[in-house]
């Protein structure tokens, strides 16, 4: 029984079986209109509509499109920016106001900016690319920056080259920091370009845009807004049980 | 050799002739508006659907956020037509400089007072309690200039038209200060105002606004919503997207099924207008109740005024008008 309990995918079980049931009672107090805070079992019903749209899918499509292109940038920048930081204090320092003005910006300020910069079906890309790339950067040059000594020192004694031990030695042992960052930002880029695809108003495919539409069509019943949500949940679930696999995958070549 | 020269003399003469011909003809009868030649953007709802046959144009996009994601871009004059509430779009042009000509008005008011029947004495008075949305923009002006400031007491406020429908379905709202509120009469646009009606018996609709406005300003239109077209755009292009555009918007309310028919396939339909094409068939049919339209702001410049006076602008310049 202990064992049964202490399982992990029993208790994954158990965790959701709280969430619906949690979901129940919150519904049971606070839907006073028949859709205002919708059951599980109504957004349950819509979903299974939804699935059934090819509509769905194509706004699933193009808002992980521009999120990944989003996430793309970031990683591309942190890696830019990030291995030089990590290997010189100096230049860390030098970031470190632009990297702290980055974080605390309020990301409404930007969206606004990122509209008439690049137009509102690019702005969210760029919402992704403030929010992840301190994120991202932070795992990068903080791995780095972790990477023992004494294991840089005996490269360079056995001849290797300042590139040669950034590349080959400094970066690949710094990956487990940097999946961290990865893993962190990722979801988080997710709702990030959903919700900039509201603020930015932008009406074309897109999950944001189209929770916005069934918001505006019947302010009054939000079964639709919790079916397109869950709809997104399942699908980051999906993607984060697959960077799960990968990671254990990568653990297990390296130990 | 003269008989060679006479034949290539004869056959010059014909080519001349022809393109004579073409010209004239071409003077006769002004070339059709090729759809894809000008940047647009439009806000969802209303003025959007005006450009139904615009759904495959790449060039065509909408906003549901006219303040943040349309009015910026109008100030720094990225598309060649804005469609803007018309306060919004001429104070971009007179206090932040648009480079923007406003060349007609196309939407006309869509605001209906609602009662949700349960004011004893079915009549709108100052112990009533009303609910306003949009508080010191379009609709709250309207309201004010229709009713004056006599019921301001009782009067509260939600941000947006989707919120004021759910406090008309549900009976009441949460107020800013956190207190429950169950109002008498909520102020509401189309669409969501047939969707509203569909759904509670006892909601009927008290005064339609845009025929108060009328009744009040001695005939004159409530000038909603205008296009605005880049000063840099070639006359003879902006009046043919113009003159396509009226053409477009009276064969719409003639017959509105015309909505499902173009948008017919379309799989972004709803979210691109803000609305179904069939609800929005639906709602034209009952008395144009999207308030659609096509006037040209140049000969209407009196409604124009008498609209913008709600928001304090005056004296417009003459080159303002396309």
């Amino acid at each position: 029984m202990k064992k049964f309990i202490s399982n992990k995918y029993t208790l994954f079980a158990l965790g959701t079986l709280f969430v619906i049931a949690l979901w129940f009672i919150l519904s049971a107090c606070f839907d006073t209109n028949n859709g205002i805070f919708p059951s599980p079992i109504a957004t349950f019903q819509e979903f299974g509509v939804l699935l059934t749209k090819p509509y769905s899918y194509q706004c699933l499509g193009y808002t992980f499109l521009r999120m990944i292109i989003g996430f793309a940038i970031s990683f591309a920048l942190a890696l830019i920016v990030g291995i030089p930081a990590g290997n010189h204090s100096q230049v860390h320092t030098f970031l470190k106001p632009l990297m702290t003005t980055i974080k605390s910006i309020p990301t409404v300020a930007l969206v606004f900016l990122f509209v008439v910069m690049v137009a509102p079906k690019n702005a969210p890309i760029f919402v992704v690319v403030i929010v992840c790339f301190p994120i991202l950067y932070e795992a990068v040059a903080g791995g780095i920056r972790k990477v023992d000594q004494q294991v840089d020192y005996a490269a360079q004694i056995d001849g290797a080259g300042y590139f040669q031990r950034v590349l080959f030695i400094k970066l690949p042992l710094s990956i487990p920091y940097i999946l961290v960052g990865i893993a962190s930002s990722f979801s988080l880029s997710f709702k990030l370009e959903i919700m900039a695809e509201v603020i930015t108003g932008f009406t074309k495919n897109g999950l944001g845009s189209v929770i916005h539409f069934v918001r505006q069509e019947d302010p009054t019943n939000l079964t639709g807004v919790f079916a397109y949500s869950l709809f997104a949940i399942i699908f980051m679930l999906l993607i984060s049980l697959l960077e799960t696999a990968i990671k254990q995958k990568f653990n297990k070549q390296t130990n | 050799m003269k008989k060679y020269i006479s034949l290539v003399a004869a056959a010059l003469m014909l080519v001349g002739c022809n393109n004579q011909e073409g010209a004239s003809n071409s003077e006769s009868k002004a070339p059709e508006y090729d759809r894809t030649s000008l940047s647009i953007i439009a806000p969802t709802g209303a003025p959007a659907l005006a450009f139904y046959n615009y759904a495959k144009v790449e060039k065509f996009e909408t906003n549901s956020n006219p303040a943040e994601g349309i009015l910026p871009l109008m100030v720094a004059g990225k598309k060649d037509v804005v469609v803007l509430p018309t306060n919004a779009g001429m104070q971009a042009i007179i206090n932040k400089k648009a480079e923007y000509q406003i060349a007609a008005t196309i939407t006309f008011g869509n605001f209906y007072l609602v009662s949700l029947g349960n004011d004893a004495n079915n009549e709108l008075d100052a112990d009533d309690k009303i609910l306003l949305f949009q508080k010191g923009n379009v609709p709250d002006k309207i309201f004010h200039y229709v009713y004056g400031d006599t019921y301001d007491a009782n009067i509260s406020y939600v941000s947006a038209v989707s919120d004021a429908a759910a406090a008309a379905t549900s009976g009441s709202f949460v107020d800013a200060e956190g207190n429950n509120v169950v109002p008498n009469y909520v102020l509401l646009a189309q669409p969501v105002l047939t969707n509203v009606l569909s759904k509670k018996e006892n909601v009927n609709v008290y005064a339609d606004i845009q025929a108060k406005y009328k009744e009040k300003s001695n005939g004159l239109d409530l000038f909603q919503a205008s296009v605005f077209i880049k000063k840099s755009v070639a006359r003879e292009t902006a009046q043919s997207f113009l003159d396509s555009l009226k053409g477009d918007i009276e064969t719409v309310i003639a017959k509105p099924e015309t909505f499902t028919t173009a948008l017919e396939g379309i799989e972004n339909a709803n979210t691109v207008y803000g609305i179904a094409p069939t609800a929005a068939a639906n709602v034209t049919k009952n008395n144009n109740g999207m308030g659609l339209g096509f006037k040209a702001a140049k000969e209407n410049k009196t409604a124009v005024e008498n609209f913008l006076k709600l928001f304090n602008i005056e004296g417009v310049n003459e080159e303002v008008y396309f």
